[in-house]
């Protein structure tokens, strides 16, 4: 069952509705966002287009298989966790540093943003895997 | 060059070298040597990762090397699929042993010693498409795991008693742990774990089903090494826990009933190589009760006895390997004709067996000389002496029946030819159990060897050493006539063999000794406990569980409200907008439908907007994090609905009158609960200390503006990495459960 409407609006939003949710992500740390949020967005983005063209098309469109996503998010999570231990400082150590970005101005970064990035894809790869195995059924 | 000859080269050198580096410190540790070296481990649990090397484990890590050095060459020839594999679990098996030995720290004893239970566990269960192979392995790894554990406890108590896990310290500490008020439990629960281990009855029943595992695998562990880990921890802990009644009479007893249990079964077994585990838990009885006997003459024939036991049965497992590999046979009975057929491999084992059964001058018969002359003395005494003397003697007996069995009878019986393309097999197949032999001989020929090592050993234990001419043939004595006595009762109970084994089996029958006969009647208790509680606890109706965990809630934060009634629940219409009411009635409303729809596809849009409409809440309540987080959740919520809500069924079938009374109950309650909750929440002047902190320190310390994030990403991060992982094992759960369904569906 095919829907034309259904099938064009997807294929505006679903740019959109990732844009936003890596937006959500970056912008998280100073104003209402965060990796949470935007790892569902960027799960719902998906799940749109699921809707629309089928859940294959959907993982199709992914590249890689939604339990990578979920896993290297997990991955990315604990090796921020862990990587301050090797310098001798406590579990979960920030990092920051300011990053240049010529006539832009300048960008605080923080291993914390990395954090929120491996949330993001926890979230968004394990909504998927539910959501699209739900659909597959 | 093949990787497994590689792995092959590396291993023996690796093993070679090791031994020959220990050889070298035995002079110096016969002097009463010792080497340690300690690194911090976990500081602030005053652990250290101690390593001391002294007479006595170096008795052992010698042993654990050098059998080491021959099943490495073996396994080569042996095993043929999967050796990198193999080969790897030999290694960390041969690395934990040695750990196990050499430990001086009693919390870095037990994590050797759990290494090689898991290690033990992956060799029996190496062939793991065979399921009595994984039976096998399960079994071990649970009875010896549960012993560990058991192990755990006694370690921790001995070590708060005391006041040291250093194992050096602790056995200048004797006398404070056996006058402590904790010894007693201590004890048996370090007896437990060593019996576990060591095959002790009633525990015994894991090694013969270990025999599953490849064989070079089997004669290692299962013979030479690791079956002697509760040996050594008992010796070890001898002088801290030994020379009390309760010490005496505990691990005595086990050690004699496992004797003689081994020895009666082992006679009755055909199967070769569980005939040869059995007599391993006949030995590892006796090796116990020397130790529960105590003093220098017993320990020292506990040790010498050790050494003759890893050389004589390493190289009969190796031997009866090459046998099943090259002829194919697994039953002693169907053994016959081996000299001629196979003549290098049937010497090996010749010689093996005959150190077994105690003949002269292989190092078997010193240590059961060695073995009587320390019983004969207490036998004069009392009643207990004489029985031991008994239990050993018959014991002993029994062996060499049995090794006639194994390996006279098959090298000698000319009548039955050996089966068909019997032949030796490669050099690597007889070239190890030979020299094990060899050294068997040289050791019993040359006493003067070990003599040194053993009396240093010895001292560690018992605190006294023996003289050297202990150990050295002189004359004719008791012992020697006993012995020689040993070996003609042997030749007759194997000559009535036969009679025997049918007499032990019916009694085997009679009283239900299968091997595994009660560590199968536990397992099926325990499948039954879980079965029933599960029955009890699970209903695999999702409603009930949401019933549950309501009715759960809301009667726990009843409690606490019953507990410490609000004294004043102020409700305050002045600042109420006319927003905020709508959106209620908005809520309120949506709610109601969800539970007057007929269909299932209103009740879900009805059950979003419900969602959405708490999600506007909390955007009007200025906190829009979580409003869009809601927002994002509601509407992926009634995506999965629909995707799951045609697989359920009808929705006027389960609502009947009844649960829908009793669910609207539930509701309401919990909803006054919290009604109440909240309202008594808003009464209360909160403790604003830490809000104000987390706002406060946001930007300097975090670099961010948004608390909520900040909270989330570094303040309590680890929180959230404890959530993530939920998360996403939670998403692999029901992924597989998912699939599951739809493999069902199709098949």
């Amino acid at each position: 069952m095919r829907s034309v409407k259904l099938e064009t609006t997807a294929r505006i939003l679903q740019p959109l509705i990732l844009f936003f949710s890596v937006f959500l992500l970056l912008q998280g740390h100073d104003g209402p966002g965060g990796g949470f949020v935007g790892g569902l967005t960027a799960a719902a983005a998906f799940t749109l287009h699921g809707l629309a063209y089928g859940n294959p098309s959907a993982r199709a469109s992914l590249k890689l298989r939604v339990e990578t996503f979920a896993a290297v998010g997990v991955a990315i999570v604990m090796l921020t966790a862990i990587a301050p231990m090797f310098w001798g400082a406590p579990m979960l150590t920030a990092t920051w540093g300011t990053l240049d970005l010529g006539s832009l101005g300048t960008a605080e970064v923080g291993t914390p943003l990395l954090f929120d990035a491996g949330i993001y894809l926890v979230v968004m790869g394990a909504t998927l895997m539910i959501v699209l195995t739900l659909g597959e059924e | 060059m093949s990787i497994r000859n590689l792995s092959r080269i590396a291993l023996v050198t690796l093993a070679v070298g090791l031994t020959a580096t220990f050889a070298c410190l035995v002079p110096d540790a016969a002097r009463g040597e010792a080497w340690a070296v300690s690194a911090p481990w976990i500081p602030s649990a005053e652990l250290a990762f101690a390593l001391r090397l002294d007479a006595l484990s170096l008795v052992f890590a010698l042993i654990v090397t050098g059998v080491g050095a021959a099943v490495f060459a073996y396994a080569a020839s042996y095993q043929t699929e999967r050796t990198g594999r193999f080969h790897a679990l030999l290694a960390l098996f041969m690395v934990s042993m040695l750990g196990v030995v050499l430990a001086d720290d009693l919390v870095l004893l037990y994590v050797f010693w759990e290494l090689t239970s898991i290690t033990s566990f992956f060799l029996v269960g190496f062939e793991h498409g065979s399921a009595s192979a994984r039976h096998a392995a399960r079994h071990a790894l649970l009875v010896t795991v549960l012993g560990g554990l058991c192990l755990l406890a006694g370690l921790i108590l001995v070590g708060a008693a005391a006041g040291t896990t250093r194992i050096s310290e602790l056995l200048e500490r004797g006398d404070l742990v056996r006058e402590h008020g904790l010894y007693l439990p201590a004890l048996v629960l370090i007896v437990i774990g060593a019996s576990t281990k060591s095959a002790q009855v009633p525990f015994h029943g894991w090694l013969p089903r270990a025999m599953d595992a490849p064989t070079p695998a089997s004669a290692y562990l299962h013979a030479a090494t690791m079956v002697k880990a509760g040996i050594y921890l008992l010796a070890r802990l001898s002088p801290v826990l030994g020379g009390t009644a309760a010490w005496s009479g505990i691990v005595i007893t086990i050690g004699a009933l496992t004797m003689v249990v081994g020895a009666v079964r082992a006679l009755g077994e055909t199967h070769l190589k569980r005939m040869l585990a059995y007599s391993t838990v006949a030995v590892l009885g006796m090796l116990t009760t020397l130790l529960g006997v105590g003093g220098e003459h017993a320990v020292l024939a506990a040790l010498l006895y050790l050494v003759a036991h890893a050389l004589y049965k390493g190289g009969l497992f190796l031997y009866a390997g090459a046998v099943q590999h090259e002829a194919g046979v697994s039953r002693v009975t169907e053994l016959a004709g081996l000299l001629r057929a196979m003549p290098r491999t049937a010497v090996a084992g010749a010689l093996a067996a005959a150190s077994m059964a105690g003949v002269p001058p292989l190092i078997g018969f010193l240590g059961k000389d060695v073995v009587y002359a320390a019983t004969l003395p207490d036998a004069w005494g009392d009643a207990l002496g004489w029985t031991l003397l008994g239990v050993a003697f018959v014991n002993n007996a029994l062996m060499v029946a049995v090794a006639i069995a194994v390996a006279g009878r098959p090298l000698l019986q000319r009548a039955g030819a050996a089966p068909d393309g019997a032949r030796d097999g490669s050099i690597g197949l007889w070239a190890p159990p030979l020299a094990l032999g060899l050294v068997g001989l040289v050791a019993g020929l040359l006493p003067g060897s070990l003599a040194p090592l053993l009396s240093a050993a010895t001292e560690t234990v018992a605190g006294a050493p023996v003289g050297g001419g202990k150990m050295a043939l002189h004359g004719f004595t008791p012992q020697l006539a006993v012995g020689l006595a040993t070996l003609a009762a042997g030749a007759i109970l194997f000559a009535l063999r036969g009679r025997l084994r049918r007499a032990g089996a019916s009694v085997a029958r009679a009283l239900r000794l299968e091997p595994a006969a009660g560590y199968e009647q536990v397992m099926r208790v325990v499948s039954w406990a879980a079965e029933r509680q599960t029955d009890l606890l699970q209903s695999g109706v999702l409603r009930h569980y949401l019933a549950v965990t309501v009715a759960g809630t809301g009667a726990l934060v009843l409690a606490g409200v019953v507990a410490e009634p609000p004294t004043e629940l102020p409700i305050a219409l002045a600042g109420l907008r006319a927003s905020d009411v709508g959106l209620a009635l908005l809520v309120a409303l949506a709610a109601l439908a969800v539970t007057q729809a007929t269909s299932r596809f209103t009740a879900i849009a009805a059950m979003g907007t419900v969602g959405l409409g708490v999600a506007l809440v909390f955007h009007q309540l200025g906190a829009p994090d979580i409003a869009m987080t809601q927002f994002v959740v509601d509407v992926l919520n009634v995506v999965v609905f629909v995707a799951a809500f045609h697989h359920l069924p009808r929705l006027e079938q389960i609502s009947r009158r009844r649960s829908r009374v009793r669910d609207a109950a539930l509701a309401i309650a919990l909803g006054a609960v919290m009604a109440t909750v909240v309202l008594a929440t808003a009464a209360t002047a909160p403790d604003e200390t830490v809000s104000d902190w987390l706002v406060a320190a946001s930007v300097p310390q975090a670099h961010g503006r948004n608390v909520v994030n900040v909270i989330l990403t570094d303040f309590r991060a680890i929180d959230t990495l404890g959530e993530i992982t939920v998360l996403a094992t939670a998403a692999f759960g029901v992924v597989a459960l998912l699939r599951l369904r739809i493999r069902e569906s199709e098949a």
